[in-house]
């Protein structure tokens, strides 16, 4: 058994183990999706190393802690994971990054203009395809990367980059307690989550709208969320 | 558990089959297979190319299926949004509303929510954003959620200076939060800053990653 076949193994004994664990999820915020795979529990959009450079990062199902849970997390084969840019500032995406497993792999599809925009997708198979093996769970471990076509694409566990107070907010926001403490207690600290991390040129993407960030209103502008959407 | 065990052997099997190829060889590498050898060897997923070796097949992958329509089941824009300013009941509502209805929808619930956590909102001067934000106005910027990212220059969704341009790994996003919510119409200057009798809201007291970020691709820290 080679060592990709031995992690999805490993993955697949992992998953029957470790769902009662994920218990929630995108910083927790709704029913639906709350503890299951399509769950987002962060976006993260940043210049490179080099400025010509953007990097997109999603991050779903958090809250798994070191070991059997994050080993045995896996991306589910069903849960489109949609990168939206709008580049004119009409709130409708223009463009789309798509994301999805099969196999050890994670598949990218885009930056493409989407046949439909909304609530539904198709996968572009017309567009520019890419992938990356799914990298490791085990602490520690190093991060597959894959370059192709002048982007680069990860996937797989990382830990959990966000950071926050969660329960001493929440006590602030009930009322039990006047205000936060001087020195917090990140509540996400030890944790991962599952991350899928594409860098690309700006240059894929187009000029943005100058006049939608009004804190600079001169500054041309990409509109971003990103979406999980589950097979029907 | 033996159950548990017997599934788990089946599910391996399935995926042991689907994923060796004919010529695999009983799933042994074979060592002297090359990536520049003009023949499918080793682990190869086409002639040399794929498997754990060689570069990925530029090829479209034999026997994936990537059809049929997907639904929207959640979304994120800003950090935090959902989170801090939904009303709970109503989340799944707004993880599944396109961005350009959002306002029409989902303003007047955040408006709700901010004047809960901060009843002095508007008595305090709204916030320190442009010529300050009053309730309407911050909260109609909120319900739009998604993330602006400059096309040049500085990506933060707070650095000190530079406003709501992207978000990096290591944005205190928490924090710029807190202070446009209770920190009154001087972002530089916030009130509720715990001098004094003021309570401290303008800071969760966490304002780092518990694990140092990489420097390049994929810049995020490793698991845990």
């Amino acid at each position: 058994m080679n060592r990709t076949k031995l992690v999805s193994a490993l993955a697949i004994l992992g998953l029957l183990i470790a769902t009662p664990f994920l218990i929630s999820g995108d910083h927790i915020d709704a029913p639906g999706v709350t503890g299951t795979t399509s769950d987002l529990t962060g976006f993260y959009a940043f210049e490179g190393e080099t400025s010509n450079n953007l990097v997109l990062i999603a991050n779903l199902q958090g809250f798994l802690p070191s070991g059997t849970a994050t080993e045995g997390a896996t991306f589910d084969e069903d849960v489109l994971v949609e990168f939206n840019i709008d580049t004119d500032g009409d709130l409708t995406e223009d463009l789309i990054i798509q994301a999805i497993k099969r196999g050890d792999t994670m598949y990218f599809f885009g930056p493409a203009v989407p046949s439909s925009t909304g609530l539904q997708s198709e996968i572009a198979t017309f567009a520019n395809m890419n992938k990356v093996a799914i990298s490791s769970g085990v602490s520690d471990a190093q991060a597959i990367v894959a370059e192709s076509n002048g982007m680069k694409f990860f996937a797989g566990p990382r830990d959990d980059p966000f950071f926050f107070d969660l329960e001493r907010f929440n006590e602030v926001a009930n009322g039990e307690v006047d205000g936060f403490n001087a020195v917090g207690t990140d509540t996400f600290a030890g944790t991962n989550v599952l991350s899928i991390a594409i860098e690309l040129p700006k240059s894929m993407l187009g000029t943005g709208s100058v006049g939608t960030n009004p804190f600079q209103p001169a500054t041309p502008v990409y509109s971003m969320w990103v979406e999980t959407k589950r097979k029907q | 558990m033996k159950k548990i065990v017997y599934t788990s052997l089946i599910l391996f099997a399935a995926l042991f089959f689907v994923q060796c190829s004919e010529d695999d060889n009983n799933n042994v590498i074979d060592p002297d297979a090359t990536c520049s050898d003009g023949i499918q060897n080793g682990d190869e997923d086409g002639i040399d190319c794929g498997g754990s070796v060689c570069e990925p097949c530029d090829d479209e992958p034999t026997g994936l299926d990537f059809s049929g329509t997907y639904v929207q089941e959640d979304q994120v824009g800003r950090p935090a949004i959902s989170r801090v300013y939904i009303t709970p009941g109503l989340s799944d509502d707004f993880n599944t509303t396109i961005p350009s209805e959002m306002t029409s929808v989902f303003q007047e619930n955040i408006q709700t929510n901010l004047e809960i956590l901060n009843p002095d909102f508007d008595s305090n001067g709204g916030n320190g954003l442009g010529t300050n934000q009053d309730a309407v106005e911050f909260t109609t910027m909120l319900s739009r959620d998604v993330l602006w990212v400059a096309q040049n220059g500085a990506t933060t969704f707070y650095d000190g200076n530079t406003i709501l341009t992207g978000r990096r790994l290591q944005d205190d996003v928490m924090d710029f939060h807190l202070r446009l919510l209770f920190g009154g119409p001087d972002l530089e200057n916030p009130i509720n800053d715990g001098s004094g009798d003021d309570p401290l809201l303008i800071s969760d007291g966490v304002d780092s990653n518990d694990k140092d970020f990489l420097a390049g691709f994929p810049y995020l820290a490793p698991p845990f």
